[in-house]
């Protein structure tokens, strides 16, 4: 696709999005997704109207309170992104699935110029496993509970039990529609009874310690507002001997003296903040250091940025077509917002500052960790 | 959600002691046989907790049409040679209640806080508020 298209799409999204925000606002249905249920200021009613402060999502003053936030892209609070993140999947998932399939997640583009989109992300999924276990026949080593950490419509659960005989899956996500879309899923395909998907906060997730034996987070890192947190649970649920397996947007590693990136570059990453409902970004190397005080052996990092760049390019012209157009418009301001931030991802990848970052590590099996 | 899944989820509010088992509330349940696998059973056996699928079903079994089948009072689910030798009529039994029954609508409530988290549609929302953390 000409460069033209993709310099000059900016300018006319960016007047549709201005526009439009406040137009989807009014049309908002009072169905909200769970998550938020009615916060008010009460510690424990479930019942009452939505409050009209910071996390309300309807009104013209939090409104125009967005908007003032959008154009200076401010970094929102861990509730508002919480539910955020929420709302911006309950709203994009069933385009997303319309377009591109089960599978929320970057294409392995080897070769670089494959156009069979779908295979190219179960091909992400069967790549990744083979590179952080280290083995070509993985019908070896058999995990056998599997928790997959932001799970989308569960995509990699499903293709995960499929491929361990005798194994388990649950899925976790912040989206009401994307945990039972998840479930609808699993019973088409007749896995209901080995993938299972839940709302609930990978902060804060609702299992025992150990419990897993792979603990599987594919581009759910970056919604993660607090990563020491976000580790520390990924080591919490996982057993003794067990793998974490993450695989996450990052910005790239910070030079030995550098404080933190440059202005350019937190300008991009603030934009897309925005519009992906993503707090700050850390580096590959925060990851390792993080698992490292968690007291995580086998730590192994690898960079695929040039593996999953032409996937950009692809959901870029995906998105150019007129089925496509109308479900975007169809789907309101937050995707659209979504579909205008894929230039500016592809802006970050190609000016470096952008990564796509592997880590894997394992869980000692000795009883006593660093505190 | 089925009675497998229960068995895996606990309670995380802040203060917590011991969020598991967590009780049930049924609004609304389902029953819809599926087809009994043997080999699947007898690799997630060992990972049941079988004292709280116990307990989940008697919380249960009054709400549920038909009525649910008995399963052993006991069970060491860790002997993974004792569960090889279980008849086929338990294992349709242990399959029915884990796999067979869904909670669609009610409520699952810490043992400690007494917090309740919704079940709607089937799907468990273990979120927990800002003031629970």
């Amino acid at each position: 696709m000409s460069n033209w298209v993709v310099r000059l799409a900016p300018v006319a999204v960016h007047f549709f999005l201005l526009t439009s925000q406040v137009t989807e606002v009014s049309s908002l249905s009072p169905a909200q997704p769970a998550s938020l249920s009615s916060r008010s200021n009460s510690k424990g009613s479930f019942a009452g109207p939505v409050s009209r402060r910071s996390t309300s999502l309807f009104g013209i003053r939090s409104t125009l309170a967005r908007a003032r936030d959008s154009l200076f892209s401010a970094e929102r609070s861990d509730a508002d992104l919480k539910s955020g993140i929420a709302f911006f999947y309950d709203r994009s998932s069933k385009l997303w699935e319309d377009v591109w399939g089960e599978h929320m997640h970057h294409g392995y583009y080897v070769p670089e110029d494959r156009t069979d989109h779908v295979q190219a992300q179960i091909d992400l999924i069967d790549e990744v496993l083979k590179w952080a276990y280290g083995a070509e026949d993985l019908a070896h080593i058999g995990p056998k509970r599997v928790v997959d950490v932001g799970c989308g419509i569960g995509g990699s659960s499903r293709h995960i039990v499929r491929k361990f005989p005798g194994s388990t899956a649950q899925g976790i996500t912040l989206s009401p529609y994307q945990a039972n879309r998840g479930n609808e899923l699993a019973k088409e395909q007749g896995l209901s009874d080995r993938a299972t998907f839940q709302v609930a906060d990978a902060l804060n997730m609702p299992f025992d310690d150990s419990s897993f034996d792979l603990v599987w987070s594919l581009e759910s890192g970056e919604h993660m507002p607090d990563k020491r947190k976000f580790v520390n649970e990924l080591m919490r649920v996982a057993a003794p001997g067990g793998r974490l397996i993450i695989v996450t947007w990052c910005h790239r590693d910070l030079e030995p003296g550098e404080a933190s990136l440059s202005k350019k570059e937190e300008k991009i990453l603030a934009k897309i903040n925005r519009a992906y409902y993503l707090p700050k970004w850390c580096s590959v190397a925060d990851y390792v250091d993080l698992l490292e005080k968690e007291g995580a052996v086998d730590i192994k990092r690898e960079d695929w940025s040039y593996i999953i760049a032409p996937f950009w390019k692809a959901v870029i012209q995906s998105s150019l077509n007129l089925k496509s157009v109308i479900g975007l418009l169809k789907s309101g301001f937050s995707t659209v917002r979504g579909a205008y931030a894929m230039l500016l991802m592809l802006r970050g990848f190609n000016a470096g500052v952008i990564k796509f970052g592997l880590i894997t590590c394992t869980k000692p099996v000795t009883s006593e960790l660093p505190p | 959600m089925r009675l497998l899944t229960h068995n895996f989820l606990r309670s995380n509010v802040k203060g917590t002691e011991n969020g598991y088992p967590l009780q049930i509330e049924v609004a609304a349940l389902n029953y819809e046989e599926s087809p009994v696998n043997k080999e699947f059973l007898l690799n997630i056996l060992p990972k049941v907790n079988y004292p709280a699928l116990r307990s989940a079903v008697q919380q249960i079994s009054h709400r549920c049409e038909p009525t649910l089948p008995e399963i052993p009072e006991n069970l060491d689910v860790s002997d993974t040679e004792g569960n090889e030798k279980l008849d086929d009529a338990t294992i349709v039994k242990l399959h029915r209640v884990l796999l067979d029954v869904y909670l669609v609508e009610g409520w699952l409530v810490c043992p400690d806080t007494g917090r309740k988290f919704p079940v709607k549609d089937g799907i468990p929302n273990m979120i927990l508020h800002e003031d629970e953390i």
